[in-house]
């Protein structure tokens, strides 16, 4: 069975470059799964989880929004920042999810409304994660 | 006798000093200059990947109307300029300011990079946005990316007709030109284009929308032009220092050369003086 070929790029080079037999991703219309031979896709992926079948297993990520382009059985994820499941530090996350929080709660006017909400959905996402 | 020995011998050891400073901070740019084209080269995937996907979305819908890709007919720049933190650097950060100069007026916003630049731009009557000055050292993507939302922000209500950044392209080790790359509205480039089926094209699916795909592309895009002219910011600062300290240490050297001519002139001098008065002491006995 042919098999997408998955690579990760992020602003600080290549994350990752592997095989895989799905790709798992969350889009602005929802979760999806794009198996081999899928028609030419470029999609809007949004603040979640990535997960595929590679050689070693199961593998999850966490990813901070993005897009993904598909074509040819090449799967290109374009994204800001992304985690696997091991790699997160889930005590940073849980620090940055109160920091966050409590930007959100304050009343302080001064405050950018919009990105302390994808802070704290960023953070929620890496302790989803676990 | 032109210079004493004593005062030679001086200006020779302070010279040497000068010159070892010289070279070592020649070295230090030199490694700094590696590793930052190593940073460069890893994000140049990234970087062009984007711009691929944007041009073919672009370019494979015609008559597309898009907010960022229009131009407004505000007449203010929104600029963002970097600069160095050090000096040493040859004309690095005073090239940038006569292009900024010459580039924008004074009522223009302007986020300023770097902190060598900071006071004089003040001192100028920029429009400075920064709260205080921003160091250039250790910049992460996201750093970058609030100082690019605020432009982008600026553009979307009209507040500005253009984002610019003014940064000094690294050509080669040898050569840096302080240029200025618009971010907003998004120009295109048709050669950037590569598609692999002949010219034909497949037919591709754009989840939701193309405008959609658009608003999220674009916005990263232009970040990540950000990030990467910053690079090649530091890149050219590193190699412009490079120059200039190597440029000092040859001084050094050929200085330190001539001094030691000199002084062994001197000396020879007051051997030569000393013999003639002891023949001279010798023969009136």
């Amino acid at each position: 069975m042919s098999k997408i070929h998955c690579r990760i790029i992020t602003p600080r080079g290549v994350y990752k470059e592997f095989y895989t037999s799905i790709v798992n991703v969350d889009t602005v219309d929802g979760r999806r799964g794009i198996l081999p031979n899928h028609m030419p896709l470029v999609t809007v992926l949004k603040i979640g989880k990535l997960s595929t079948e590679e050689e070693s297993g199961r593998q999850e990520y966490a990813v901070a929004g993005g897009v993904l382009y598909f074509r040819d059985n090449l799967a290109e994820i374009l994204t800001d920042a992304i985690e696997n499941k091991d790699e997160i530090d889930y005590e940073r996350a849980e620090q940055a999810r109160q920091r966050a929080q409590r930007r959100l709660e304050s009343n302080d006017l001064n405050i950018d409304l919009k990105r302390a909400q994808i802070a704290l959905q960023k953070a929620l996402n890496r302790i989803n994660m676990r | 006798m032109a210079q004493s020995k004593q005062a030679l011998r001086s200006r020779i050891k302070s010279v040497n000093s000068t010159r070892k400073i010289t070279s070592a901070m020649e070295m230090i740019a030199n490694a700094k200059l590696f590793r930052q084209r190593t940073r460069m080269e890893a994000n140049r995937e990234y970087a062009e990947r984007l711009q691929q996907m944007v041009n073919e979305i672009v370019y494979r819908n015609p008559g597309l109307e898009h907010e960022l890709l229009k131009p407004n007919d505000s007449p203010r720049k929104f600029a963002i300029i970097f600069c160095s933190d050090l000096g040493l650097c040859g004309g690095y950060n005073q090239n940038i300011l006569k292009l900024a100069r010459s580039e924008l007026t004074k009522e223009d916003p302007v986020y300023l990079v770097g902190t060598s630049l900071y006071r004089s731009m003040i001192e100028e009557g920029f429009n400075l946005l920064n709260e205080g000055p921003i160091s250039s050292d250790h910049i992460q993507f996201e750093t970058l990316k609030p100082l690019v939302e605020e432009g982008e922000r600026q553009y979307n209500q009209k507040e500005v007709g253009c984002v610019q950044l003014i940064y000094t392209r690294f050509v080669n080790t040898m050569t840096f030109r302080p240029v200025v790359d618009q971010l907003l509205p998004c120009v295109f480039d048709e050669s950037k284009i590569t598609d692999t089926h002949d010219g034909m094209f497949i037919e591709t699916l754009f989840e939701p929308n193309v405008t959609s795909i658009l608003n999220t592309l674009i916005p990263m895009m232009i970040q990540d032009v950000a990030y990467s002219d910053w690079m090649e910011s530091t890149t050219s600062e590193q190699g412009s220092r490079r120059m200039a300290m190597k440029t000092a240490t040859d001084n050094a050297d050929e200085l330190s050369e001539q001094l030691l001519l000199e002084y062994n002139k001197a000396r020879q001098a007051a051997i030569t003086q000393e013999i003639t008065e002891i023949v001279g002491g010798s023969d009136a006995v």
